[in-house]
């Protein structure tokens, strides 16, 4: 994630802030008790859901099966 | 949930700054200027309400203002792709406005895919407002998704000698995503998502 702010900015001091401010604006993805993300992934399966109901059955067999 | 490894190098820059930036959200509110630019006054203070938000996200994010504005002139410089990609967007802009005027009208014989799959959301739309660029990772996701679609259904779990087949699928698949596509794919999503998504509210107001 740092790679690519680097390689635009060419400045490390800059490209350093750049990613505390990236992480800080990720942060509450990453709370300690996943909940965020829990939320996250049960939105991506309700859209998957909503958009493709057969894709989202084969995914649910696969998951299944595996 | 970046999906960093997925696309290939030439194109990542053009997917995380989309990612970070907010960009679909930012190109969906010039969109709606247009859509709704002669609607009642409800609409206008609906708007207001987004855009508050909106510049709210904005603020916090670019906390460092030289950044955005370097990222974004070196990003011109070094892809001259993403704006050739932005310039032919608008078509697609158009006519989906053409599409969503005609679903205004009752005539929903040109968008009924866009209806049918929107309908499945009405039960869990009550979410905040801030979750619109969550929605666009997601939507991102599901596009990715659709562009293997045909590679997933063909999977049997029959013969299966690997455990995690989708996975390993993708896993083959690193850097070989077409990115273009996918955020286009995922726009067109969050596009119509938006939209019906100021259309409930736009119901609620009225109702109240």
């Amino acid at each position: 994630m740092a790679a690519p702010i680097l390689f635009v900015i060419r400045d490390e001091s800059l490209a350093y802030e750049c990613f505390c401010a990236l992480m800080r604006y990720m942060r509450p993805l990453f709370h300690s008790n996943g909940l965020a993300m829990k939320r996250r992934l049960d939105l991506l399966k309700k859209t998957i859901q909503a958009i493709d109901p057969d894709l989202s059955k084969k995914i649910e067999q696969c998951d299944i099966s595996s | 949930m970046d999906c960093k490894r997925e696309f290939p190098f030439k194109d990542i820059f053009c997917v995380l700054e989309s990612l970070w930036a907010s960009i679909p959200v930012e190109k969906f509110d010039a969109n709606i200027d247009e859509l709704f630019f002669d609607k009642d006054e409800l609409v206008n203070e609906h708007r207001s309400s987004i855009m508050s938000s909106l510049t709210n996200t904005f603020s916090s994010r670019n906390s460092c203002p030289i950044k955005s504005e370097e990222t974004l002139s070196e990003q011109s410089s070094i892809d001259e792709e993403d704006s050739g990609y932005r310039d032919e967007q608008n078509p697609t802009l158009t006519d989906l406005q053409i599409r969503l005027h005609k679903s205004d009208l009752t005539t929903r014989t040109a968008s009924v895919s866009l209806g049918k799959w929107l309908t499945h959301f009405s039960s869990f739309d009550d979410d905040n407002d801030d979750d619109c660029s969550d929605m666009f990772t997601v939507f991102l996701c599901v596009a990715l998704l659709e562009q293997n679609r045909a590679a997933i259904m063909n999977m049997s779990p029959l013969n299966t000698d690997d455990d995690d087949l989708i996975g390993s699928h993708f896993t083959r698949l690193v850097r070989q995503h077409n990115a273009q596509h996918a955020l286009q794919l995922a726009r067109q999503y969050h596009r119509q998502y938006m939209i019906f998504r100021m259309r409930v509210k736009q119901l609620l107001l009225t109702d109240n």
